[in-house]
């Protein structure tokens, strides 16, 4: 009989075998909010600021290897966001609108996150817990999905496949978990808006809004 | 008020973009193209697990994150590597640089080199480019014209031009240049000892300068 034919042992690529998702998505959220890296700074700048709080509240080695709490990625982002406004004038606001409200379904939010990423500089952090294990950033949602702006390449998650964390769990087709800890809002206050506009370097086209 | 076009935004940055892992990839990939054959195959996420933990012993981690580990350090790391593989695993990894430290090996040096210990020994190579890329890789094979990569980027090969000058696809108008300091060589010691056995040693061109196991 012959042997079968082992495949070709593939490289691993960075970002296969750490879990540097949520600090990704940290910067990736700020980018979105701001329509682009904040003015005067790079995305390596904001990575460093990101990675630098990540280690006031967490183990870095934790961190890089096992993934980031949705509490820990939650206070670090408002650190990050602290630098942000004390030494670069950018006022991002961050908030954790469904912490708390036991009631909530996947449907409030949708509800929520269609209403509040139809303007402009608003993105949401999310953690899509069980099959993917991943935290991603919500750049949009339509009628039947969340729309990605996401560090892995992920484009879209179908919303029918995710419920809310005690929801009840219904078909089997409901892979993601969403965790109310791990919905983290991000938002720019309108007069940071007009400085990043003025200043022109927030690295983007800035003259429709599409909406979400 | 301001409003944003989704249409022109700069896309996503993707994971790999903004951290310095590079060297640590390039350890796992190393490893795991020279035990790819063995039945002992390492978990590679156990591995890189265990690559982080030497490193934070080594290395302050988020300086490692945000600029990169340099050359000494992450040499320090290979050895941890090949010792707590021995200790857990049971295989022996040989870790060498087989250029001395203050060399800068031409390519075709480092091509040589490469060809000749991937063809008697197995050997992998972990190689630190400085130019235009400043990045960690391995290097897997050699021909007459090239150093073929397994990396954990985009990088393919390095290609050695008629004039001896190595060249990457994506960064066509620089010149790489390599350091003795910034070329690892991994081995398997039962391969070197079956090497050694089976076939006339060939005289090496090169000057081993550290070894560890």
């Amino acid at each position: 009989m012959r042997p079968m034919k082992r495949p070709p042992l593939k490289p691993m690529v960075q970002g296969d075998l750490d879990s540097l998702c949520g600090l990704y998505s940290a910067v990736n959220a700020i980018r979105w909010a701001l329509g682009g890296n904040p003015p005067r700074l790079t995305a390596e700048d904001v990575f460093a600021i990101v990675v630098s709080r990540v280690e006031c509240v967490a183990d870095a080695g934790a961190a890089l290897t096992e993934g980031i709490e949705p509490p820990h990625l939650f206070r670090a982002l408002t650190h990050t966001l602290d630098v942000l406004r004390d030494h670069h004038g950018i006022d991002l606001i961050a908030d954790l609108p469904f912490v708390g409200r036991r009631k909530a379904t996947i449907e409030h939010v949708r509800a929520a996150l269609a209403a509040d990423l139809r303007g402009s500089g608003t993105a949401y952090l999310v953690v899509f817990w069980g099959r993917l294990d991943h935290w991603s950033v919500v750049r949009a949602v339509t009628p039947a999905s969340f729309m990605l702006f996401d560090s892995a390449g992920f484009y879209r998650i179908p919303l029918d496949h995710c419920r809310l964390r005690g929801e009840a769990r219904g078909d089997r087709s409901r892979l993601h978990v969403l965790d109310r800890r791990g919905i983290i809002r991000l938002r720019l206050r309108e007069k940071t808006m007009e400085a990043c506009a003025s200043d022109g370097g927030a690295g983007a086209v800035t003259d429709v809004d599409v909406g979400g | 008020m301001m409003t944003w076009s989704h249409a022109f935004r700069p896309p996503p940055l993707r994971q790999g973009e903004l951290d310095h892992l590079c060297g640590l990839y390039a350890i796992a990939n190393g490893v795991r193209l020279l035990l790819g054959m063995l039945p002992t195959r390492i978990g590679t996420a156990l591995l890189f697990q265990e690559l982080v933990r030497l490193a934070g012993s080594e290395v302050d981690l988020q300086a490692a994150l945000t600029h990169g580990i340099e050359a000494p350090d992450l040499w320090r790391i290979v050895k941890a590597t090949a010792g707590s593989i021995a200790r857990n695993r049971g295989v022996r990894i040989v870790a060498d640089r087989p250029f001395p430290s203050r060399s800068r090996p031409s390519p075709d040096t480092l091509r040589r080199e490469v060809a000749a210990g991937v063809r008697t020994e197995g050997a992998v190579y972990l190689v630190g480019l400085r130019g235009g890329f400043d990045h960690w890789t391995v290097v897997r094979r050699a021909t007459p014209r090239a150093l073929f990569l397994y990396d954990s980027g985009p990088l393919r090969r390095i290609d050695v031009d008629p004039e001896g000058r190595a060249i990457i696809d994506l960064d066509p108008g620089r010149e790489y240049r390599f350091e003795g300091s910034h070329i690892f060589r991994l081995r398997l010691a039962h391969r070197m000892t079956s090497a050694v056995s089976s076939t006339p040693r060939r005289r090496s061109t090169t000057t081993p300068t550290e070894e560890a196991a």
